[in-house]
């Protein structure tokens, strides 16, 4: 099995270009590419190179970064907020700023509603149940009515303001990157 | 540049910014009118309690009535970030249109 792996490994990194090869082995990620993977890379690379190229410390765990997440401005984020390029209209800041509220707040909007229209399902319970007050062979029957179709309210009304709070967070995320996208041509 | 970017701002660039102010100062109207509301919830909320009517009432009339104002005040927070990110949307939009015609302009002054 092994051997039938590595050989079609190796007719897959053939195929390769040399530089894209190199790239691949001086990175060095452990995470994306196995050991058999890199034992054929040195084995192709020897062949088409007279000398091997360092490589870089092995990866071993991906760092963990959320693009959505304004918080992580560190190397996605700051090239929006570099003051050189700033635009007239508006602060990138806010923008980001503003993105990570709609994020959290969509969040706990969901939490928010359910808790809050708790009093209304239990309003709703009471009128589904007056329907079958007459026949009390079907009080649990009105009574799982009362609980599905309230609970559905309940939880579709949040959800729909945790679509646009979310949907709003990825718009202006996304406006902002065309935004970018058009500054250097200013 | 400035120069550039403030003559190519059009009519509909200052009737879409103008939209974008209303919606920026009426999200701020919306968070007080929710906010008052609250406070008249509360204060409605805290009379019954000081009065003989709902002393002997349940806990879970409180509750209710708690949660009932405490949503008014929700609401008031979910749509001061509906309407400031609206506002916050139409300036970016109106800044990329600029930035392609300053661009637009540009090239045309080259040629």
């Amino acid at each position: 099995m092994n051997n039938n792996l590595r050989k079609t490994i190796y007719e897959n990194f053939l195929l390769k270009e040399t530089d894209e090869l190199v790239e691949i082995w001086v990175t060095n990620d452990r995470v994306e590419w196995s050991d058999t993977a890199f034992e054929v890379i040195q084995e192709v690379l020897e062949q088409r190179l007279d000398e091997l190229p360092a490589q870089n410390e092995p990866i071993f765990e991906h760092e963990k970064q959320s693009i959505h997440n304004a918080d992580d401005q560190d190397l996605p984020w700051s090239k929006f907020t570099d003051p050189e390029n700033a635009p007239l209209l508006y602060k990138p800041m806010d923008i980001l700023r503003m993105s990570s509220w709609l994020n959290q707040a969509s969040r706990i909007a969901v939490v928010l509603f359910i808790i809050i229209n708790n009093p209304e399902l239990s309003k709703f319970q009471r009128l589904v149940m007056s329907y079958f007050s007459d026949n009390p062979q079907v009080d649990r029957l009105g009574l799982s009515i009362a609980i599905i179709y309230g609970g559905l309210a309940v939880i579709l009304e949040g959800l729909i303001y945790y679509f646009s709070l979310k949907a709003l967070a990825h718009i202006l995320n996304i406006l902002m990157e065309m935004e970018f996208n058009s500054r250097d041509v200013r | 540049m400035i120069h550039n970017f403030e003559q190519s701002c059009t009519a509909t660039h200052k009737r879409l910014l103008r939209f974008s102010k209303f919606a920026n100062i009426f999200a701020w109207i919306i968070l007080a009118i929710y906010f008052v509301q609250t406070i008249g919830q509360f204060i409605e909320f805290a009379d019954l309690f000081r009065s003989d009517i709902l002393q002997s009432a349940d806990a879970g009339i409180a509750i209710s009535f708690a949660l009932n104002t405490f949503g008014y005040f929700v609401r008031g927070v979910i749509y001061w970030f509906l309407l400031i990110g609206v506002s916050l949307g139409l300036k970016i939009l109106v800044q990329t249109d600029l930035n392609y015609r300053v661009k637009s302009q540009a090239v045309n002054n080259e040629q």
